[in-house]
């Protein structure tokens, strides 16, 4: 069954500094990797045992249940992934926001856009069969669906709401066709001329062997093997669903931006999509879920390129958020300004990790485990992101679902506060498994890195040199598209220092198959196919084929600490670090956890853009709303 | 003479013409000697995607000519350019005509409050300060000027828009982007500090180099005989004086003008306006190279037009000057 999934499923690499590290509010504008700065800004964001949810806001306690009914939410009674019912909006209607969103667009083609900023904006002016209640633990909600059913793990069954309608100028109701049509041009790869479309989750989409539309409201799916991640797969931000006809419409022209081209069935309408100007969106009238949107509208101005500029703009209130790539200059903005402004602490998706090739050196699992005790994680943490960051297993503490609780990865070696211990420990074990034959040790850096800290390659070798006591570490520039990319496969890439993956979902099953089973697409360091090598095999097939969260998290638990007491065969995940945002107290953006009892909010660390309808709202009536510059679309 | 001077135009436009052509050639490698290009910037940052999506990629740089040999792309681009085509943005699929005129008009609005600034205030203040040599007057101005010579264009507008801030002197407009000829009021308020950090700035040097010229000039002997044949000491400041001192002048004024059009990058960047050099940093910083190409070579040609038209000024005030 696990032999239908394919590198689809591997998280994406991104090799550029994050754009935007605003997933949990959608309106928190683009920001700038934190540069070096000394301030001692130790910050954790609120995990799920800290935090305390309000009403307006999803509860980040929810645990997925299985079976349990909401009272308000008879539909989720056969949801095994659904998590309590969503809280009702609460906010003041009204108002027009402005924030910006990453505005590259390459396409208005959402089963063809390459780049990130099209498929987030989707998610304001579309819909998805289910989408994440709490993005960071997973559960879901229905969404164009009012009611899901996984009999087995290879049948997914989607009862769809009947008072959907597509937006102007299409204006006709949602049916199960559509669905069809979502699934079937993206299986199929094929655009109306016969050419390739390049669709890029096309591999995903032929996992679909059969698609059965009885009628106009219910969709039934029969995959070729069991996937225990499909419903997460379409909750995702890339999963939304455009409009046929103008999708059609505007195939062969849709690198050129147009509003027209962007027809949904969501909260927004598109007023403005223009090459050079502002994003305008304004509310649909006719959503199908009550009182949402409560904004009015929204102007995304254009990004700014100078991080003076945004300062000006936000302190004369012109935009709602802002964050400096300096996150001590936040601080401070937010220190000068109490009780007018909040400060919110959200992780950011570029996980941060060291990865030793096994193919080459590093044969040896004690020498990999020496590396992953020898590096010192909150000095890193420390020395580029001013404190802002938390440690991560292989799981990052951004899925909270099923990552190792904090308290516990704290004891696992790499992990430990005691750190002369960690360090005695290392150098045994690099004693032990011949780490002083190997000779010089390189461990790139990324240029992509560099350009942000460019004393890495230094900082990097002096601390394996001091902390293994050793001269024979050094560290050299290298480049994702030239040097580690294409050598993956080869198994002849080189050590590299810096970002992997974005954290694209709660659910890290998928990539735990890709990067760790057998056959997975992403297994460069050949776990499992080295002498000594325990196999993870039967474990992984077994978890991904699980629809039930909370047996998944238990399945996903055991494969953690396989993989955690081995180093991580080598893909040494580091930390995933925090940005900080002030935003103006008129402005309620979508949080995970208020800011209470001198801890500042939480934002949701996967994106949550689909919610934005729901809970973002502007109180003319707080202090603060004073002298905000009148806003129109 | 006429003929010599027609001439002498002739030679210039040409000498222009390849200028030009060595500029854009330059460019044309230059940028691509930069690390990465378009769809590695912009489309491929999904790396897992573009490795699994080869075909995406593929197209994508089909449609944009970027799988073509550079030699190829060369001689298209040269191709384009002999009929004034200035080729489309990767980004925006618009002609590079099209993103000019939408931005050209914000450089302009700014450039010329900063020429407005840097010369009436340069000039009268070069003027005032060699006429009054070694009085507090010059004293004053010098250090201003020296000060104003000394110090980054950024700094000033940083120190202007923090003290505007701070005491809420006035609302600066960042999000918006006003023409004075839609909005007024905003536009006024939007290019106010920009305006005038440049126009300090770009002033500085001109009035220094006023000052010198004009010292010169005033103690040579036809200054002394106007002033002996009873001329108005204005008259003869004005008449005599200033116009044989502004020659080397008007050499850099060019080029403040030439650095209008070429737009100033700093400022348009910290204040939001999406002028020509706001959007230089754009393109290249995403690779998008036809429209950063085409802005280089119009500014180029503005610069080597201004060079020839400051050059044929110069004859007119200096009748010394021929053109053989």
């Amino acid at each position: 069954m696990s032999q239908g999934l394919s590198g689809y499923w591997s998280r994406p690499i991104r090799r550029r500094r994050l754009i935007a590290a605003g997933a949990s509010s959608a309106a928190a504008a683009a920001l700038l990797a934190a540069c070096g700065g000394s301030n001692n800004n130790t910050a954790k964001v609120a995990t799920k045992a800290a935090a305390t949810a309000p009403a307006t806001a999803p509860s980040a306690a929810t645990a997925a249940s299985s079976g349990t009914t909401a009272a308000a939410s008879p539909t989720q009674a056969a949801s095994p992934t659904a998590g309590a019912a969503l809280p009702p909006p609460t906010g003041q209607k009204g108002g027009i926001l402005r924030a910006q969103i990453p505005n590259v667009f390459d396409s208005t083609d959402v089963h063809r856009a390459l780049g990130d900023p099209t498929l987030w904006t989707s998610n304001y002016l579309y819909n998805k069969l289910v989408m994440y209640a709490n993005p960071d633990e997973g559960t879901l909600e229905p969404d164009l669906s009012e009611k899901f059913e996984a009999p087995d793990a290879a049948t997914y069954i989607f009862s769809l709401r009947k008072n959907v309608k597509w937006q102007p100028p299409v204006s006709r109701p949602f049916t199960s066709a559509d669905v069809r049509w979502h699934i079937e041009r993206q299986a199929n790869g094929k655009l109306l001329d016969g050419s390739d479309g390049g669709f890029t989750r096309q591999v995903f989409y032929k996992t679909i062997t059969n698609i059965e539309t009885p009628d106009d409201f219910t969709v039934k799916l029969t995959l070729a093997a069991p996937n225990g991640t499909f419903l997460d797969r379409l909750a995702a931000y890339f999963s939304t669903l455009p409009n046929k006809e103008t999708t059609e419409k505007f195939e062969a022209t849709h690198r050129t931006l147009t509003e027209e081209a962007m027809v949904g069935t969501g909260p927004f309408i598109c007023v403005q999509l223009r090459a050079g100007q502002e994003v305008k969106f304004k509310r649909n009238p006719d959503y199908f879920k009550p009182n949402e949107p409560l904004l009015d509208g929204w102007v995304a101005p254009l990004i700014f390129e100078d991080p003076v500029a945004y300062r000006a703009a936000y302190l004369q209130k012109q935009v709602e958020g802002w964050g400096s790539p300096d996150p001590s200059q936040t601080k401070a903005v937010i220190d000068q300004n109490k009780g007018a402004m909040t400060e919110v602490l959200t992780g950011v998706g570029n996980t941060v990790a060291l990865i030793i090739n096994r193919n080459t050196q590093f044969k040896d699992v004690r020498l990999v485990k020496a590396m992953n005790q020898a590096v010192d994680r909150q000095k890193l943490i420390q020395t580029f992101h001013q404190g802002l960051g938390q440690n991560s297993g292989i799981v990052t503490w951004l899925q909270e679902g099923f990552a190792i609780p904090p308290e516990e990865l704290g004891k696992l070696p790499g992990y430990r506060s005691d750190r002369n211990q960690e360090l005695k420990e290392a150098r045994d074990l690099w004693t032990a498994g011949g780490g002083p034959a190997l000779g010089d040790v390189d461990i790139t850096v990324p240029v992509t890195w560099l350009a942000n800290w460019p004393d890495t390659p230094q900082i990097i070798a002096k601390m394996f040199n001091d902390n293994l006591g050793v001269s024979q570490f050094k560290s050299s520039q290298s480049d994702y598209n030239k040097d580690i990319i294409p050598n993956l496969g080869n198994g002849k890439f080189p050590h590299w220092f810096g970002w992997i993956s974005q954290v694209n979902s709660p659910d890290p099953r998928s990539d735990l198959r890709n990067s760790f089973h057998t056959k997975g697409s992403t297994n460069y360091n050949k776990v499992g196919l080295l002498p000594g090598d325990p196999n993870l095999d039967d474990q992984i097939d077994k978890a991904t084929t699980l629809v039930d969260l909370k047996q998944a998290v238990v399945a996903v638990r055991a494969i953690q600490d396989v993989i955690m007491a081995n180093a991580m065969f080598g893909n040494i995940t580091l930390y995933n670090y925090i940005s900080r945002t002030a935003y103006w107290n008129y402005y309620h953006p979508l949080l995970k956890a208020q800011a209470a009892a001198g801890n500042p909010a939480a934002g949701f660390n996967i994106f949550a853009g689909h919610l934005l309808a729901r809970y973002n709202w502007i109180d003319t009536r707080d202090p603060s709303y004073q002298g905000r510059p009148p806003a129109s679309l | 003479m006429r003929r010599a001077v027609g001439r002498y135009i002739v030679r210039r436009l040409l000498l222009n013409l390849l200028v030009l052509w060595i500029v854009a050639t330059l460019v044309f490698f230059a940028v691509r000697l930069l690390k990465g290009d378009y769809v590695n910037e912009r489309l491929g940052a999904n790396l897992e995607l573009s490795a699994n999506n080869p075909v995406a990629i593929k197209q994508a740089r089909h449609e944009l000519g970027l799988d073509e040999p550079k030699w190829q792309q060369y001689f298209t681009y040269l191709g384009q350019l002999a009929t004034g085509n200035l080729g489309k943005s990767f980004e925006t699929r618009r002609s590079t005509w099209t993103e000019l005129g939408e931005r050209v008009p914000f450089t302009l609005e700014l450039g010329t409050l900063i020429a407005l600034l840097s010369f009436g205030v340069a000039i009268p203040v070069g003027i005032i300060s060699a006429v009054r040599q070694d009085t507090w007057a010059d004293y004053v101005l010098r250090g201003f000027s020296i000060l104003s010579v000394a110090t980054p264009v950024f700094f000033i507008a940083i120190v202007m828009t923090f003290f505007t801030l701070k005491y809420h002197l006035f609302t600066i407009e960042i999000v918006k982007s006003p023409h004075f000829w839609t909005d007024p009021k905003a536009a006024f308020f939007k290019y106010l500090i920009p305006a005038i950090a440049g126009g300090i700035a770009g002033g500085a040097g001109i009035m220094r180099l006023l000052r010198s010229q004009m010292l010169e000039v005033l103690r040579m002997d036809y200054v002394r005989t106007a002033r002996a044949k009873g001329i108005a000491p204005n008259g003869v400041i004005l008449r005599h004086a200033l116009k044989n001192a502004m020659i080397p002048v008007l050499t850099v004024m060019g080029l403040t003008v030439s650095g209008i059009i070429g737009g100033q990058i700093i400022l348009e960047n910290m204040f939001g306006i999406r002028g020509v050099g706001n959007y230089l940093l754009y393109t290249i910083t995403n690779r998008d190279y036809p429209p950063f190409q085409g802005t280089v070579i119009i500014i180029a040609f503005v610069v080597v037009t201004v060079n020839l038209l400051v050059d044929i000024m110069y004859a007119w005030f200096d009748p010394r000057i021929r053109y053989t």
